[in-house]
């Protein structure tokens, strides 16, 4: 390739040289100070970009950066965005933009950028997470929870007096408020199908005693009373924690959970719990082949009218939105007391999707967006666009989520139990998850689940302490 | 040129590969035996606590668990695969099936396409209402065979592995054919004539010239049969009940606490059992090397 003519040009001498010269440039870059930091930075931002886009930020005014979660094509993204540009056309000095990185990869996206000192403004991160308030990456409210909202028909209202109180004081961490439920309460129901309701005179139960004589209507009928997910076990060992508190009561559960080491599963109103669980598992009550469904063929065995009921959490309209018949009509109700039982038949397991102010240099904008969140304008068209229960009382709600709303509103008990503030970590529920998988799938019966309960918390706690 | 001079030309192309690749390899590696070593949520400083996640790691049920789903895959899993590669690609190489570059491409195509897409494909496949097996199963009178099968606890992992060995099949058997391919057409002609027939010539040519081939293939498989996480990730999350949960899905799990963005983070302790992982690969990559990489190949 090199012939005589382009010799003259480039010698191998030069082209060594050349190379020589460009790897000194390169280490060079790497070890001056000044160039050091702008080519950390840049390879940062880099990687950063290929998870995060920004919108452009607009000159001369401040912006707030919201990391949100969702992406365009999703559900809940239009719904986003109709806040933000609703918002940013009544601001003359703020511009809100969003970071629309993946659900899945938000986190460490987040901990990246925390880590050089650049996080977002604002981040949205499900229910709070305790290992990260006491971190010191996230900002403390408190000094503005007392101030007007600013936003909506009530712009006077004390700032968090516009949320459901209890919500608001369970998630508290070490006494300090750090999140903002403004992104919805969930909560688990069960959701039935309406149509079938109608057809076959069945009405939402109250008693556990009802629900199993309208689910055994369905099953004479043919029709798969309940749909479930055994590849995703959440939803398993859900179901029979909510009994359990239903006949246990909650602080019999929470001891028995994480809170006690010393408190047993194995006891009878847990037996009982687990006895009536394997009744609805060995009468088939349960949409055949779950075992093989992950989360969304479950939700699609009930959308698509295989099934009568869904026991799910109140994310449902939101998570199956795109994929809910537009002829399907479904609404919801609480899960029903047991007779006899011990437990506040009025409790919900509650939680709220918070948005966070994170460790911003902007903070009255920053609060100002989050406020604005709170408002009845935004909660009202969050019920509208994505079927979301507000945490904020007296909010709209959603016609499907009426037995939600009235769950969330009439709870006298709440727990987040099921997250890290209260103890209950991955590993734990990692370990119960399995116990639930052998039970719903038959390999052992409703004393041998409660036993391996036992045996999954004596396990953990073992490994914790060493 | 003096091996002095020869230095000086080489280090200038090395540098700009040596610097990145310790920049974003080496020391994201070494960082790694370091975080292993610390208990630390993602957020804020890792706090030192020794061995303490190895001691806790060598009593956790879980991860013996996916460590013996490993073996497993990493046994069966293996003897099929390379032995139905080899297979193939002798059956190809002799030149004695019709349509040979067609079968070629089909029984490669599964190695082009991605993971995710295999996975999504046999989830579908295995489906236990929608799924193609058990609607086959039912529309030929066999449907008190079909079962939910991802959720079958003693089926699931077998089952993953049948479609890994789908997806890896192809790629082993273009190895060996290349492999095939440099084996010198003289001693074939010299078996011929002292009578050697298909078999005697298979076992006595063919396997010990390709020894060198399939010792590297083992160390490939080893490697890879290791670090399979994408197809058991989307296809079951490693359950169900920790049913197909090897060693990466647990270390993902563990480490970016997954379930829900809320969750707990042990990054340390998921490190720790990255950590196990690249020494379990470490240690059988070298011992498949020394056991039968040394003898030269002779023709």
């Amino acid at each position: 390739m090199f012939n005589g003519k382009s010799h003259r040009f480039l010698t191998r001498r030069d082209f060594l040289k050349a190379s020589l010269l460009a790897t000194a440039g390169m280490a060079l870059a790497a070890c001056t100070p000044k160039v050091v930091k702008e080519t950390v930075v840049v390879e940062k931002e880099k990687v950063v970009e290929k998870v995060v886009t920004e919108a452009p930020a607009p000159k001369g005014k401040t912006v707030i950066k919201f990391m949100q979660g969702f992406q365009p094509g999703e559900n809940e993204y239009p719904f986003f965005e109709w806040a933000r540009t609703e918002y940013n056309a009544r601001q003359q000095a703020v511009e809100v933009t969003h970071m629309d990185s993946p659900r899945t990869d938000m986190m460490t996206v987040f901990q990246t950028m925390s880590a050089r000192g650049d996080p977002p403004d604002l981040l949205i991160a499900g229910p709070i997470n305790s290992a990260m308030a006491r971190s010191g990456v996230l900002r403390s409210l408190d000094e503005f929870v007392d101030t007007p909202i600013n936003y909506g028909k009530d712009p006077n209202t004390a700032w968090f007096k516009v949320y459901n109180q209890a919500l608001i004081e369970m998630q508290k961490v070490d006494g300090k408020h750090y999140g903002v439920p403004c992104e919805g309460a969930y909560t688990f129901v069960i959701y039935y199908n309406q149509d079938f309701f109608e057809k076959h005179k069945t009405t939402p139960p109250k008693t556990w005693t009802e629900l199993i004589k309208v689910a055994d209507v369905y099953k004479a009928a043919g029709i798969a009373p309940f749909t479930l997910a055994g590849v995703w076990p959440y939803y398993m060992h859900w179901w029979f924690f909510t009994l359990a508190q239903r006949t246990a009561g909650t602080d019999a559960l929470v001891a028995a959970m994480f809170k006690d080491k010393a408190t047993s599963w194995n006891q009878p109103d847990f037996l009982l719990a687990a006895q009536e669980i394997q009744k609805l598992r060995d009468g088939k009550y349960f949409v055949d082949g779950f075992q093989g469904m992950d989360h969304i063929a479950s939700h699609m065995e009930f959308l698509s009218s295989r099934a009568a009921m869904d026991f799910v959490g109140t994310w449902f309209p939101g998570e199956m939105g795109g994929s809910i018949p537009a002829d399907f009509k479904y609404a919801s109700f609480s899960f029903p007391a047991y007779e006899g039982g011990k437990g506040d038949p009025t409790f919900a397991q509650l939680w709220a999707n918070n948005i966070y102010n994170t460790s911003t240099k902007y903070i009255p904008e920053a609060i100002d967006y989050l406020k604005w969140w709170s408002s009845d304008i935004v909660q009202d068209q969050q019920a509208e666009m994505l079927g979301t229960v507000s945490a904020r009382a007296g909010a709209k709600c959603p016609p499907v989520q009426t037995g939600a709303c009235d769950q969330v509103a009439n709870a006298k008990g709440v727990a987040g139990y099921e997250f890290d503030i209260y103890g209950f970590d991955n590993k734990l529920e990692s370990a119960y998850q399995k116990a639930a998988v052998e039970f719903f799938f038959g390999t052992t019966d409703a004393k041998g689940y409660v036993e391996g309960l036992d045996a999954a918390k004596q396990a953990y706690f073992k490994a914790k302490e060493g | 040129m003096g091996r002095r001079g020869r230095n000086i030309v080489i280090l200038p192309f090395l540098a700009p590969a040596v610097i990145l690749y310790t920049v974003f390899f080496i020391y994201p590696a070494l960082r790694a035996f370091y975080i292993s070593l610390t208990d630390w949520s993602g957020y804020g400083a890792a706090k030192f606590v020794g061995l303490k996640n190895f001691a806790e790691l060598f009593r956790d049920k879980d991860f013996y668990g996916a460590l013996r789903h490993n073996i497993y895959l990493l046994i069966f899993g293996g003897i099929v695969t390379l032995s139905l590669a080899f297979l193939f690609a002798v059956l190809l190489w002799q030149g004695r099936i019709r349509g040979a570059g067609f079968f070629r491409t089909l029984l490669f195509s599964p190695s082009v396409v991605a993971p995710v897409a295999i996975a999504v494909t046999w989830t579908f496949v295995f489906s236990p209402r929608i799924g193609l097996l058990n609607g086959l199963l039912r529309s030929t009178g066999l449907g008190n065979l079909a079962r939910p099968w991802l959720g079958d606890l003693k089926l699931v992992l077998s089952l993953l592995m049948i479609v890994g060995i789908w997806s890896a099949v192809g790629y082993y058997m273009v190895l060996f054919l290349a492999g095939l391919q440099r084996l010198p057409q003289d001693l074939y002609d010299a078996a011929k004539v002292d009578g050697a027939g298909p078999v005697a010539t298979f076992f006595t040519i063919t396997l010990p010239l390709m020894r060198d081939v399939l010792v590297t293939l083992i160390g490939l498989y080893t490697i890879g049969s290791f670090r399979t996480f994408d197809l058991i990730w989307i296809m079951t999350g490693g359950g169900p009940a920790n049913a197909s949960e090897t060693l990466a899905t647990y270390m993902y799990r563990t480490a970016l606490g997954v379930v829900r963005f809320s969750s707990v983070q042990r990054i340390g302790y998921g490190t720790a059992v990255a950590v196990i992982l690249f020494l379990i690969v470490f240690v059988a990559t070298i011992l498949s090397q020394r056991l039968g990489g040394r003898q030269e190949v002779e023709y």
